[in-house]
């Protein structure tokens, strides 16, 4: 599967771009499913703030990841602004689907490889190393987009698969 | 039979024992023929035969020793087709001789099923070979002969004589066939054939019998070729005229005796395509679990029937194989097919050695079946074992003591019928190998006159019903099966918007009551799919039941009652387990040895039944063994001993049977090599607790003990309570929930570390609130306010606290997906009626993530750390 490994450069290709906060960030075009508005979340308790809850995308549970929160921003209730990325990553060489919370989309951008500029060194207390770098916009707003990975994301939230909730009822 | 087909038999079986060099074996050959023919009746061609005998004792000077028996042998099996089928005038008398008297509807509704359409890589074979000019020949060829035979073979099994024979005439001949008609005679073999079929189905007789069909074959002719010498063939192997290559006269004991084993390779490679492999495989697997299924299940008494379905069985895998090219899974068919063979035609008596070597055969086959899919997964390349071997070595040697046997009582006989005749010298001790013989031909198959064969047919109810199957993948079903348990719910969201909205519209509302029926049935529907009887399980418990009593050496009487219930296909798979280790613990510790027994003034086999029924919502399965029980002292006292019990605390005696699930809980004193192989009882106990399953026991020390397991009859729906804590909803199983009470002020009690405990008929049971337990806000805080759920979970009560109980509600299961894969107190999710998802709680791993709580609290309380105890 040509995604699975954690990238530590982005690839030169389409993203989808969204906005937390004032910044904007992208990601892979070609690991986005849909983008689906709000809908109610059912919590799953005992589970880091980031982790929302679950929501039912036609039949599917799908988890629900609020970015704003796994980023170190503080929480924005969600309006109707607010959309759900619904993204297939790789876990355990399988592929999860996973909703990301993000306040708004904004477009499909493309880059080249020129565009592409390896991130710099965040001097923020968060994890940076799901960020794969940092895309130029080619137009006159010179606009720079935080490009990330969702399989980098994800991968703190992998568990050892089969360990004690899978069971008992 | 009549005299003289008695008299060829024995001049068969002859035949088999005589080598060329033996002129005097040959001498008596000759004689034994020539009172065959005498006692031939004028109508069997008395004549006819005297005349061929004379004629081949003629050229006896003038042959070759080795060339003459031949000839003589050749002899024998055409006169025994002129014997069976006397002329085609009586033939035509007899009508309907296409299906022979014997044959058994299911087996023939069986057959029908199967033959029915062409298999697919055969048409798409004949499709490429009439259009490539006979470039796929060889691949071609392969095709259709594994197919005409075993359509031959199974043919012959269910009786169908005609087809038997149709087919060999087409498959013998097709070899020699201009390549322009394969394709026109196969596929007018089958149009004839599914013809038949609708005729057998209808209970009509057949309209054109084997030999019209084959005639009219003959006459079929390529538009180039117009005088084709090989057309006559069929014509030819007709019964009719009786030529020595007659299916029915082939014998294959005979050649398995003289032939001379094939060089073996040490590797061979694996041939055709993967997934047709993959499918002969599974078949072949049923084909074994067949015959498994009636060498169990007869134990001592076999009839035509079940060595039949042996039979049947070791052919197909045979015919499978050769066309994949598994030499080893072929070689050792066939020795053991040979061995069926003879004794299903009478050949060989069916002995107890015959049925522990056929249950050797199945194991063998499994190993090679595994063999096989490794092979496949690499590079195809098989290397032989040596056990498969050897086994194959075994059964040719039994094979052949056996028949030395036979040749004794022929010796016997030949020398009997002199003095046998005088009847001075009829005496008892000599007519004893008389009796032998006629014991050995009489089980071959009589002809009954047509009448009786139509007779039989109505009796039946003349309409055979044919069932027909599709295989489809494991994979999709499921997929179909979530997908109908989606379509349900959201044909009740849709519905229940409908009502609320649209209540006045008669139409709508109309439609939505039909909508709901139908979801209904659609549900029932995805359900059955899912099931599969239990029988299969059942089966291999058999086996197991019957390998352990045997390498214990105890003699078990095995029993297994209501196979037909139908379970959850994945609960059976997670059953399996469980159930081979009990069933084998109840073998092991339950029956005692057959001394034992007969000091405790039991029966010397001990007995173990499985029984599986449906009650309530639940299914059923018992293991009841007949052996010594259980004794709930001592199980206590070991607990005791082992520390899992505290000294003094008081057990019901179901509790104290329960100990045997407590890990690190053996009663064996030694760990025998059947049990004590690491799994324990406590995994049992797991695994049924994982499909929502428990297990209850009942024994009597001396009379033998029950373990009844109880499960939900499908694991796709649970059937949950649906709670309200704050703004969630929960999902809490029937299954655990014993009671719903709205609790008085005086019976909570606070203890001193600042827990509840409630008053719940003289006990006091620990309150936990789910709104603490699951961090949810908003939920009621005062439990008078409240509803307690009084919950249960491996034999502990406990009250969970909500704020209102909504109702009941069937719920699909489904995964948190892989992000929440520890989720403590979560099983899993359901979709409700307005499309949102609800949690369903564990309630053991709730208890568990409570208990934590408690201590990790008072730890704090007591400003100590104290490891947490899982």
């Amino acid at each position: 599967m040509e995604q699975e490994q954690i990238l530590d450069r982005a690839r030169p290709g389409k993203y989808l771009t969204f906005l937390l906060g004032d910044e904007v960030y992208g990601v892979d075009i070609r690991s986005v499913q849909e983008i689906i508005g709000t809908t109610p979340v059912t919590p799953v308790p005992n589970c880091p703030p980031c982790m929302r809850g679950i929501i039912n995308l036609r039949g599917k549970i799908i988890a629900v990841l609020d970015l704003r929160l796994k980023f170190g921003m503080e929480f924005r209730p969600y309006d109707e602004r607010t959309c759900f990325i619904v993204m297939n990553a790789v876990m355990h060489e399988r592929t999860v689907q996973i909703g990301i919370v993000v306040d708004t989309v904004l477009e499909v951008a493309s880059f080249t490889q020129e565009q592409i500029e390896r991130s710099p060194e965040f001097s923020r207390s968060v994890d940076t190393s799901f960020i794969t770098g940092m895309g130029k916009r080619a137009d006159d707003t010179s606009q720079v987009v935080i490009l990330v990975d969702i399989n980098a994301v994800i991968k703190e939230h992998e568990q050892i698969p089969g360990s004690i909730a899978q069971g008992n009822i | 039979m009549s005299n003289a087909l008695e008299k060829l038999e024995q001049a068969a079986l002859l035949g088999m024992m005589v080598t060329a060099g033996d002129t005097g074996g040959v001498s008596m050959l000759l004689e034994v023929l020539a009172e065959a023919a005498q006692a031939a009746t004028e109508a069997e061609g008395r004549m006819i035969l005297l005349d061929e005998l004379k004629k081949l004792e003629a050229t006896r000077p003038s042959t070759d020793a080795a060339e003459f028996l031949n000839k003589t042998l050749e002899f024998i099996s055409s006169s025994q087709a002129t014997l069976r089928n006397p002329g085609a005038a009586v033939h035509s008398e007899m009508g309907n001789t296409d299906v022979a008297p014997n044959c058994d509807q299911e087996l023939l509704s069986d057959f029908i099923e199967k033959y029915q359409t062409l298999p697919e890589d055969l048409e798409a074979a004949l499709v490429s070979y009439a259009t490539d000019g006979g470039a796929s020949r060889d691949q071609t060829f392969a095709i259709l002969k594994a197919y005409f035979h075993t359509l031959k073979g199974d043919a012959g099994a269910v009786g169908l004589i005609g087809f038997e024979r149709a087919t060999h005439s087409v498959e013998s001949s097709l070899e020699d066939l201009p390549s322009e008609l394969v394709r026109d005679w196969t596929l007018e073999f089958h149009t004839w054939m599914t013809k038949c079929f609708q005729e057998l189905a209808g209970g009509d007789p057949f309209s054109e019998l084997s030999d019209a069909f084959l005639a009219r074959l003959a006459t079929l002719k390529p538009a180039s070729a117009p005088s084709n010498p090989v057309q006559t063939a069929p014509v030819q192997a007709s019964p009719a005229s009786a030529t020595p290559s007659e299916p029915t006269e082939e014998d294959p004991l005979k050649k398995f005796l003289m032939a001379t084993p094939p060089a073996r390779e040490e590797s061979y490679q694996l041939s055709g395509d993967a997934s047709i492999l993959n499918e002969f495989l599974a078949e072949a697997e049923e084909h074994l679990t067949t015959a498994e299924e009636v060498l169990l299940e007869g134990a001592s008494n076999y009839d035509k029937e079940s060595i039949d379905k042996i039979f049947r069985a070791v052919h197909s895998i045979k015919g499978g194989s050769a066309y994949f090219g598994l030499l080893e899974i072929t070689e050792i068919s066939h020795v053991t097919e040979t061995m069926m063979d003879a004794v299903r035609i009478g050949k060989l008596d069916f002995t107890p050695a015959m049925q522990s070597l056929l249950l050797e055969y199945t194991e063998t086959m499994k190993g090679l079946f595994a063999q096989t899919r490794t092979a496949m997964s690499g590079d195809g390349t098989i290397v032989r074992s040596s056990n498969a071997t050897k086994f194959g070595a075994k059964v040719e040697d039994h094979v052949r003591c056996l028949s030395i046997l036979g040749e004794l009582e022929i010796e016997l006989s030949a020398i009997s019928k002199p003095i046998s005749q005088k009847p001075v010298a009829a005496a008892p001790v000599v007519q004893k190998p008389i009796e032998v013989v006629e014991s050995v031909a009489a089980p071959r198959a009589v002809k009954e006159p047509v009448e009786e064969v139509e007779e039989k047919l109505a009796r039946n109810g003349a309409k055979l019903e044919i069932k027909s199957f599709v295989k489809v993948d494991t994979e999709r079903l499921d997929k179909l099966i979530d997908s109908i348990g989606e379509m349900v719910i959201y044909s009740s969201m849709l519905v229940r918007t409908c009502r609320d909205h649209l209540a006045d519209n008669e139409f709508v509302i109309r439609t939505c009551h039909q909508v709901e029926t139908f979801s209904r049935d659609l549900q029932e529907v995805g359900m059955a799919m899912r099931l599969v009887p239990v029988k299969g399980l059942f089966q291999k418990l058999s086996r197991v039941v019957w390998d352990t009593g045997k390498r214990l050496g105890k003699e078990i009487n095995f029993r297994s009652v209501g196979e037909d219930t139908e379970l959850d296909r994945t609960l059976v798979e997670t059953l399996a387990d469980p159930l081979m280790h009990m069933v084998r613990n109840a073998v092991d510790h339950g029956i005692e040895t057959t001394p034992e027994r007969l000091a405790n003034g039991k029966s010397p086999n001990g007995s173990v039944e499985l029984r599986a029924y449906h009650l309530g919502g639940s299914i059923f399965i018992e293991i009841c063994d007949d052996g010594k029980g259980l004794n709930p002292e001592m199980l206590y006292q070991k607990a005791v001993e082992k520390g899992i019990v505290a000294p003094g605390q008081r057990l019901s005696q179901q509790e104290a049977f329960q100990l045997i699930f407590a890990p690190g809980f053996s009663t064996a004193a030694a760990v025998t090599d059947i049990s004590g192989r690491g799994v324990g009882m406590d995994v049992v106990r797991r695994n049924i607790e994982s499909v929502r399953g428990r297990v209850h026991i009942e024994s009597e020390v001396g009379k033998g003990s029950v373990f009844r397991i109880e499960v939900p009859l499908t694991l796709a729906i649970m059937e949950g309570i649906e709670v309200r804590v704050g703004e969630q909803r929960f999902i809490l199983p029937t299954l655990s929930t014993l009671e719903f009470v709205c609790p008085q002020r005086s019976q909570i009690q606070t203890t001193l570390s600042d827990w509840e405990t409630f008053m719940f008929r003289g006990k006091y049971l620990p309150v936990y609130r789910v709104s603490e337990l699951l961090n949810v806000e908003g939920a009621e805080t005062d439990p008078t306010k409240a509803v307690l759920v009084i919950v249960e979970t491996k034999g502990e009560h406990f009250a969970l606290m909500v704020d209102r109980v909504i109702g009941q509600h069937s719920a699909v299961i489904k995964n948190l997906g892989d992000l929440y894969q520890s989720c403590p107190a979560v099983a899993g999710c359901a979709i409700m009626s307005d499309g949102q998802a609800a949690l369903i709680l564990d309630v053991s791993s709730a208890l568990t993530l409570a208990r934590e709580r408690v201590l990790s609290r008072s730890a704090a309380a007591a400003q100590a750390p104290v490891e947490s105890v899982h």
